[in-house]
Order: structure tokens, then sequence, then C-alpha cells
């Protein structure tokens, strides 16, 4: 029962309990509490009135305890509120920040994808342009035309294939000429 | 005892607050024996609902594979995959079908009548009513604007369309794709698996709107891209072999044309043309017998050119010694029927290399006389005859060879000149590539590897090779077929400053109906060069050309391709081959 519930429904002030005046643990028979130090038999009803009489705050010391105790509660309470803030404001911030990487890793798999389809179409657009049948009829409204003749040129000397490694006769021909150039 | 005025606070009565909790918990328990009740119910189809229920929520989705690319010998990109989006109808939720259906066909390019039909809720189809094709494979601009038109009824799913960015070349090798990107011809069809690669999927909790649930299930595994095809094609080669082939059957007045160009030391194709061809691109446009790779699939009777292989069986087996004279008439009676020469002619003194170089078919028919069946058909198989080459491309001909047991009386003479029998053109241009590789057949082919979707590089395994006739044989036979363009029926395949070993073909057609021969010819010229170290075999085929004979119709074809392929490739001259002992040089 909270101390203001106490209050109104026991407004007689209870004495204060003194010295050694606590209750014990129950003895061996179970029999209830009993004093500690001394072995008589229990007290009468008055008795337990006045020890349930010492045993209630003052009236001078109640307000100070009760304040206290509200101080407590009302630290518990900011407290609690703090850590339940603290707790969900770090888990909606590590939730939006997965969220947001995961927005990010979206947005980049989008970006490639869309590089990788912008490379296909480039891909394509190039072999459309080198395609040979255009080129050869860009050339021919161009008046271009493919040579009549094969012309070969040959080098004078033995016509003979070089061993591997060696250079080829035509080649060996052809130094002296290169050679010579300036 | 509390005193007057004060405020009193009760406890409320414990058995309130025991029924208020006994109604909950009964509430409760009752809506959970309701929940395992309706979870443990089964459909007629005997599903539980849950299972409907986890279906409903969770949806998988096909994420799909990009399929490979093809590509030349040089990387040039033949076929492509571009990214597409399809467009749908939803009838029911179309509001203005004609209105809608106009906008549509302006942003399609399409007639408002051909769009209309999907956009129309009819009540007598029994099909789904809910969904109708609007347009496939359309391209991305055109899908962003009808998606900004934001038509009740119309939605958008993304695709692929496969692109063929040189048109027309190679065509019929290429093959094509069909509306959902399964290869339906050629090589797109022969490596489909390659090609296609592996859809991935992608398992994801929706709400009813199908909006993703965040926190629900979500497991992707994303697709695997098509390997890349690298061909042996080049491209440029390619384009140059259609070009001269289209203006030959122009010229020639044929129905169609065939160009081979054939590495013989490798086997690879560096240039299969089938002309007239079609744009692969618009392939439901032209008439499916353009479809065809003629080169691989269709069988002919070869002709002339054939007589390589009796020629090559006789020097094999050394049947006809090379100087050895035979009196040669233009026609000869055999079985009941006569065989003429191409020409009439009286009887002349021809060698081995006169009877090839002239083309003799009665000359030809004397040898296998001396070489017999049995050695005939052998050599006919050995050459490869009957069989596919195993160029690893879908619908290969193994071509027509009868069995041995079959030959009729004529048949010995018929097949020594190329009669009787039928061959695909690459089975015939190999025959060749064997005699230019020394006595050494390689299986052709036109795959020179793969590149995975990790960029790794894959070659082909080499081509598997047989030895057929000696390296003697081949070179003997080299220079007969030098002897046959320098001074025989293939002049026209003559190129300045090379020497080119070929033979001209010209065959009857068979009526394709009933027994015997048309009027309708195929002429054709094979060959290599340089005669001394061959770089390349051209077959050149024209198929019903006004000038029957090969070596005029299609002996030009082959040097327009030899003109150009030694230009693009820098095929060197070689050595002049010697002269084989013909008549006229004969003491």
């Amino acid at each position: 029962m909270s101390a203001p519930a106490r209050a109104l429904v026991d407004p007689v002030p209870t004495p204060r309990p003194t010295g050694r005046g606590r209750p014990g643990r129950p003895d061996a028979s179970g029999r209830g509490p009993g004093p500690r130090t001394s072995g008589r038999a229990p007290a009468p009803a008055t008795a337990r009135r006045a020890a349930r009489a010492a045993r209630a705050p003052s009236a001078a010391a109640r307000p100070a305890r009760d304040a206290r105790a509200r101080r407590g509660r009302l630290a518990f309470a900011v407290l609690a509120t703090a850590v339940a803030f603290l707790a969900v404001t770090g888990v909606v911030a590590l939730n939006a920040l997965v969220a947001q990487e995961g927005f990010r890793i979206e947005a980049l798999e989008r970006r490639i994808d869309g590089l990788a389809e912008a490379y296909r179409v480039r891909t394509e657009e190039a072999a459309r342009l080198s395609a040979p049948r255009r080129i050869a009829a860009w050339a021919r409204r161009h008046g271009m035309r493919l040579p009549d003749e094969v012309h070969i040129l040959h080098v004078p000397g033995p016509d003979r294939a070089a061993p591997v490694g060696e250079p080829h006769l035509s080649q060996l021909a052809l130094k002296p000429i290169v050679e010579g150039a300036p | 005892m509390s005193r007057p005025g004060a405020v009193v606070l009760r406890r409320p009565p414990a058995h309130r607050l025991l029924t208020l909790l006994l109604t909950m918990g009964l509430a409760l328990f009752a809506i959970v024996v309701r929940l395992v009740l309706i979870q443990r119910t089964r459909t007629p189809d005997g599903r539980a609902l849950r299972v409907y229920g986890y279906d409903q929520r969770v949806q998988p989705i096909e994420l799909p594979a990009w399929r490979g690319r093809i590509l030349d010998r040089n990387g040039e990109p033949l076929a492509v995959s571009l990214e597409a989006r399809d467009v749908y109808a939803d009838p029911r939720s179309v509001r203005d079908p004609t209105g809608t259906a106009e906008r549509l066909a302006r942003a399609l390019d399409l007639r408002a009548r051909d769009v209309l039909p999907a956009l129309l809720d009819d009540p007598r189809d029994p099909g789904d009513d809910t969904f109708a094709w609007v347009a496939r494979h359309v391209d991305t601009e055109v899908a962003e604007r009808i998606e900004a038109m934001a038509l009740p009824g119309i939605g958008l799913l993304p695709s692929s369309r496969r692109s063929y960015p040189a048109r027309s070349v190679a065509a019929q090798v290429l093959g094509f794709v069909g509306t959902d990107g399964i290869g339906l011809a050629g090589l797109e069809a022969g490596y489909d698996d390659l090609l296609a690669g592996t859809p991935g999927e992608r398992i994801q909790e929706t709400d009813p709107l199908g909006r993703p649930i965040a926190g629900g299930v979500s497991i992707v595994r994303p697709p695997v891209p098509g390997s890349d095809l690298v061909t042996t094609l080049d491209r440029a080669l390619q384009f140059a072999a259609e070009e001269a082939c289209a203006e030959a059957v122009r010229t020639n007045g044929a129905k169609g044309g065939i160009v081979i160009v054939m590495r013989p030391s490798t086997g690879e194709v560096l240039a299969m043309a089938v002309c007239p061809s079609f744009d692969p691109n618009r392939f439901d446009e032209f008439d499916e017998e353009r479809w065809r790779n003629r080169a691989v699939t269709d069988a002919f009777e070869p002709g002339s050119v054939n007589k390589v292989i009796t020629a090559s069986a006789a020097i094999e087996e050394g049947v006809v010694p090379l100087d050895r004279e035979f009196v040669v008439p233009d026609e000869m009676r055999i079985g009941g029927f006569t065989i003429h020469d191409a020409h009439p002619h009286p009887p002349e003194r021809m060698t081995l290399a006169d009877i090839v170089a002239r083309s003799s078919n009665i000359g030809a028919v004397e040898v296998a006389q001396l070489l017999g069946e049995e050695r005939m058909a052998a050599y006919l198989s050995r050459f490869g005859y009957g069989r596919p080459t195993g160029v690893g491309f879908p619908g290969e001909s193994p071509g027509l060879v009868p069995p041995l047991d079959q030959w009729s009386a004529t048949s010995l003479a018929t097949m020594a000149y190329g009669q009787g029998l039928a061959v695909t053109p690459l089975q015939m241009a190999a025959v060749y590539a064997t005699i230019a590789n020394g006595g050494v057949w390689v299986r052709p082919r036109l795959v020179a590897g793969t590149v995975g979707p990790d960029g790794t590089y894959t070659p082909a395994p080499p081509s598997p090779r047989r030895r057929v006739v000696s390296e003697g044989t081949a070179a003997t036979l080299t220079q007969m077929l030098a002897y046959a363009v320098d001074d025989g029926t293939g002049t026209l395949a003559q190129i300045p400053g090379f020497q080119v070993a070929g033979k001209t073909g010209t065959a009857r057609k068979p009526y394709e109906d009933r027994p015997g021969y048309s009027d309708r010819h195929v002429a054709s010229f094979i060959g290599f060069l340089p005669a001394s170290r061959p770089e390349v075999v051209i077959a050149a085929i024209l198929d019903e050309p006004e000038t029957v004979y090969g070596g005029v119709a299609a002996a030009p074809l082959f040097q327009e391709v030899a003109r150009y392929a030694i230009r693009h490739l820098g095929i060197a001259p070689g050595r002049p081959v010697p002269a084989p002992p013909h008549a006229s040089g004969l003491p």
C-alpha cells in the first residue's frame, strides 16, 4: 500500500519502536515471532498495539521519507525513460542505417545494371556502325571500290621458306635497302 | 475504521477479474482452435490452406539470365542481347480501349486495329481475360514513353531482345531466337544451353498489393549469364563472300548460291555464305526456305568435283600410272544407259591429269572400272561421305551414299564423276581441304571457343584429324588440280600472281518426285590457294544457274572470293607446282 493510501485508511500515528523491540524470527514451534532476548509468553493485545504504534513513523519523519521515495521513483522513471529512449533511438538509428545502406546497395546495383546495359547498347551500336554492309554502302556512295588486281611485289632472291626463327630471305634482301635508307 | 469524508480505495472484486480473464482466455482459445482448424483444412486438390496462404504471400520471381553473345574470330559481335520490355494489358482494367489502342499504337509504331484486340475483354473468349500481350521485346526508350502515359490496364514486364548488328551477315549460320529467347535455328539453337545461361530466382514475401514486406522472406539466387560463343567466322570475309555470292546469283540468274571458305590445316570455317540470305532481326518476314544453312543441311549431287576422289583412290591404290594414256571417247554405254562427256569430241588420248583437268566423265569411268566397286566405296567413306562432318551445326545432313550392296550396274560409273550420290557442300569442301592438307582429313568447325561469365576464354579442342591418302598422293592431286586451273576447265578461277588448284563441277539435279534427272544443274568450283602452300579452301556453288557449267558460272565466284581472301588474310603467293604428266607433254 502506498504511503498516502496508508495515511487515508490509517490516520492514527503509530509509535516508533524502541530499543530492541523488533519482531524476532518465528520460533522452532512455528507459533510466531517473539522477542529475541526474552523467553516470556506472547504480549497481550494492548502491548501489540503499543508495539505497532511504536513501529509507525512519527508525523515529522513521514514527509521526508515520502519526498525521498518520490525522488527515487522520479529518478527511476527518468532513468528508465532515458534508457528506453536511448534503446529505441539506437534501434531505430541502427535500422535506419541498415536501411540506408540497403538503399545505397540497391542504388549501386541499379547503377551497375544501368552501366552494364549501357555497355551492351554501345557494343551493339559499335557493331552496327562497323558492320561491313554499312561501311561498304557508305564507301560505294562515295565512289570507292575494291582494287581490281592483287599486286605482288617480289623481292629478288631464291624463294624458299625460312626455317623457324630465322629471317626470311626476302627480309635479308631488304636489309641493305632499309639500312641504306636515309 | 476510516474517518468520515476520507476516500477509500477498494480492490476490484477478484471474481470480476477472473471472469474477464476467463472470457479473454476462451476467446483466445477459440481463435487458436479456429486457426488450427483452418491451417489443417485441406482443399479438394489436397493442399492445405496454409500452403495457399504461403503461395499468396511468398512470390518466386524468375530472374532471367543474360544470353551470351556470338562473336566472330576477331571478337566482333554477331549477336547480342539488349534490355527490353514486354507490354501487356489487363482488358478488365482498360477504361478506354479505343483511345488506349491509338496511343499505344503511336508509341509502338503499330496500327491501332492491331493493338485493339488485346485490350478488349471478349466475353466469348474462354481464355484468360486478365492478361494479353500487346507487344514483346520493346525498346526501353519506347517502354519509358508508354510507362509515362500511365494508361490504366497497361503494364510492362522486363525482358530482353536479341540483336544481330551485322544484319544478314552469317544469318543462316547464326540462326535466331524465338519470342521467349530460345534458340530456334543455327548456332543459336545448337548452342542454346551454353548461350542461355541459368535463370536465377528471387523469393520474396509481399503484401496483398505486391509490395515487399520488410523483414519478410527474401531469398535471391542470382542468375548465371550465358557464355559467349566465339566462332571461327571472319565477319569481313563472310560479308565479302555473301556479296560475291549474291552478285553471282544475280549475274547467272541462279536460284541460290553457297560459298565456304576454310583453313585446311585447322578445319576452321572462315566464311559460310548462303544466298539469298535474310535478316535474323526480322526473320519472320522472310520465307522459311531462306532460314536453312544449306551448306550443311542440304545434300546435292556433286558432279565432276567428285572426280578428285576417283583420282585420289586410283593414285593411292596404284592402279593407274600417272603417265598411262587412256583412249577416251565422248560416250560410253553401261548397264543399258549411255554416259556422255560434257562436250562431244573424237576419241582422245588422256592421262589421269588430263581426265581431271578436262573433266572427262568417260575417262573417270574408265579409271573407276580399274579401281573396282569395293575400293571406290571405301574411298568415298574415307573422305567422309555418308556421315555428318561433326561441324557442330544442328540438323547437319550426312549426305546420301548408297550402301555397296545396293549399287546398280551404273553406280560405280556415275559415282566416278559425282552423280548417283549426294553430299553437303561442307563435306565436299572438306574433301578438298584434305588434299590441301597433305592427305589428312580435318573435321571442319565453326566454334573457336567460349568466353565464360567470368571472362575466361576456353578454346575449343583441336579438330580430330585422320590420314586419308598419303602425302605423295595429295601432292600429285594438287598438281593435277593446279593443271586443271592453268590449262583445263577452271581457267576462269586463275588469279594473277597466284597458282590456284581446283576443279569444276557441273551436276544435273534429279527430279524431286520421280526417278531420273532434270535439265536443272548445280555448277560448282572448289579449290585452294596457293597451290604449293594452301592457306584457304574455297567452295563456290551455284544452284540452277542459266549458264550451267561450273567453269563458267562458279569459277568467277571462286576467283572473286579468293581475291578478297588474299587481301584480307594477307596470303602470300607460293612457288608454282610442276605440271603432272599430261598427254600434250608426253613424248
